[in-house]
């Protein structure tokens, strides 16, 4: 628990004069699947653009004992943080190869063997060598998911913020998607943050987790500490109803 | 028929023309989402420095390579320095920047060489070459042999080189780009470099056929841009498929209707864009996006 890969403290964002994000703190542990919970409009893709330095912020963000508060994107990516963003971020008018080469050559670290990391991903998921020359915007929502997940792996991150991968995708897919998480994490040795609005399925994959409700963090804790507390699931609930109620124009 | 077949291979060598700088168009619309207006007058200026270099004593093919590496240098520049700074606002801001660089760059060349026209002597010399029946001048066989090779590098450059791949990626899709740890900015810049380095070649290239002025590229930008538009917005090969059919109607329209000629020929390119933008907008290579929202 000393450990800390990632640790955010006192995380403020705005857009315009909107807060959305008030006072975050959280932290993740080397090779450790914390999950971001919480409903629409609470600050879940706020909170991952924040740390990837997409958005302006107030406060820390401390990356492997180094601050990140202030650096560009670009270079918050090649310390390693990898990012699989809402909507995927397919680069639509690229094949699918050269889509998952871009994540071979996002690469910073000297680690060898690329062409048997992207064999790996075609032995894996047969479909994405089979479509490996179509424009990767041709491919359907949960291919491009899981393109997303593979461009993002093969950059070889020491961790990784998955923005709601479930987001559009039928039960059967994101089944299938989380399963995936669970062994990849295995093979990659890599640590995750998790935004997901569904408590199930992150609660399937994650060590810890933290809820979010308008912005800030209503409760913590470990996977089973969360779930035994069924209290703190329905503070979670209730503050979902407070928020839609009494902030309509909290929704980011 | 021999006069179709004349007519049909020099519209396409000047075509060529249009086309290389209707490529220029679309790597820097690519990347920063507006027509860069000023893209004739950068070649105009590229044009000039070949001349003066070769003034001054240089070989004409040396000062031709150097040019081409000063106009890339020159266009990194342009991008860094007043393009990046209204880069993210409303396109208007980039597009109004554009005009102020082609009124400016227009009156610098003014003011360092006059606005009375230099001439260019050829080094292709002045014979005639026989393709297939039809009679073609060596400038002009030598003009399209060389456009031709810059397209290929270019096209080669980007379909083929990792950093080609990379500066595609960033015009394609900016976010996800940065978080693969792209610095977008200078893949823009890259971006600008390159349509920069294929204007010079047009640049030069038109020299020879008018000789060198400030107004030179007025004309060519207009045919290029009927190129870019009929190519459809954002297809490379598009804007070269373009630019070659854009040459080929205009010489056929000089060729075959009586009273189009002069300046009256600009009726072909306007009457192109059109035609185009009523029927068919997105242009014949032009791509309804694939991505979903």
């Amino acid at each position: 628990m000393s450990e800390r890969l990632l640790s955010v403290e006192d995380l403020s964002a705005f857009y315009g004069r909107v807060q959305v994000l008030r006072g975050v703190s959280l932290h993740v542990a080397p090779r450790e699947c914390v999950a971001v919970l919480g409903p629409n409009g609470a600050g879940k893709t706020s909170l991952l653009r924040a740390i990837t330095g997409a958005i302006k912020i107030e406060g820390e963000v401390v990356f492997e004992g180094r601050s990140i508060s202030h650096a560009p994107t670009h270079r918050i990516a090649r310390l390693g943080i990898g990012h699989v963003p809402e909507g995927r971020g397919t680069f639509v008018d690229l094949t699918v190869e050269e889509n998952l080469r871009l994540g071979l050559m996002g690469r910073t670290r000297a680690k060898e063997a690329t062409d048997e990391d992207l064999e790996w991903v075609y032995a894996t998921f047969p479909i994405l060598k089979r479509f490996r020359t179509r424009p990767g915007g041709a491919l359907s929502g949960g291919q491009q998911q899981i393109l997303a997940l593979m461009r993002a792996l093969l950059a070889r991150p020491t961790l990784l913020l998955i923005d709601e991968p479930s987001l559009g995708l039928a039960p059967l897919v994101t089944a299938e998607l989380f399963d995936l998480f669970a062994s990849v994490r295995e093979t990659w040795d890599l640590a995750v943050l998790l935004a997901e609005q569904n408590v199930r399925r992150a609660f399937g994959v994650a060590d810890r987790a933290y809820v979010l409700s308008s912005g800030s963090v209503a409760s913590e804790g470990t996977v089973d500490e969360l779930t035994s507390g069924s209290d703190l699931l329905a503070a979670y609930l209730g503050d979902t109803e407070t928020l839609t109620s009494t902030h309509p124009g909290d929704e980011t | 028929m021999t006069l179709l077949t004349q007519q049909v291979l020099s519209g396409l060598a000047t075509g060529l023309i249009y086309g290389s700088l209707a490529l220029a168009l679309v790597v820097v619309f690519d990347g920063t989402g507006v027509l860069n207006f000023a893209q004739g007058e950068m070649a105009a200026l590229s044009a000039y420095v070949s001349w003066q270099l070769v003034d001054k004593g240089m070989s004409y093919w040396l000062a031709f390579v150097v040019t081409i590496v000063i106009s890339f240098v020159l266009g990194v520049i342009i991008e860094r320095v007043l393009i990046r700074p209204v880069e993210g606002r409303a396109e208007i801001n980039i597009v109004i920047v554009t005009l102020a660089l082609l009124i400016g760059i227009n009156a610098l060349m003014g003011l360092i060489w006059g606005f009375i026209g230099k001439s260019v002597e050829s080094p292709f010399g002045t014979g005639l070459v026989t393709i297939v029946g039809a009679n073609l001048t060596s400038q002009q066989v030598g003009l399209a042999a060389c456009t031709l090779v810059a397209l290929l590098i270019v096209g080669a450059f980007f379909r083929l080189t990792p950093i080609g791949l990379i500066v595609r990626a960033a015009s394609v899709n900016p976010g996800s780009a940065r978080h693969l740890g792209i610095n977008v900015g200078r893949m823009l810049g890259i971006g600008w470099g390159i349509a920069a380095a294929v204007g010079a070649v047009v640049g030069m290239a038109t020299a020879q056929i008018t000789g060198i002025n400030p107004d030179m590229m007025g004309g060519v930008l207009l045919l290029a841009i009927a190129g870019y538009i009929l190519g459809g917005e954002g297809s490379r090969i598009g804007a070269v498929v373009g630019g070659l059919i854009i040459g080929v109607l205009t010489n056929l329209g000089v060729t075959y209707i009586d009273w189009l000629g002069g300046d009256l020929q600009n009726l072909v390119p306007f009457g192109v864009i059109i035609l185009v933008l009523l029927v068919r907008p997105q242009g014949i290579f032009g791509r309804v996006s694939a991505a979903r929202p």
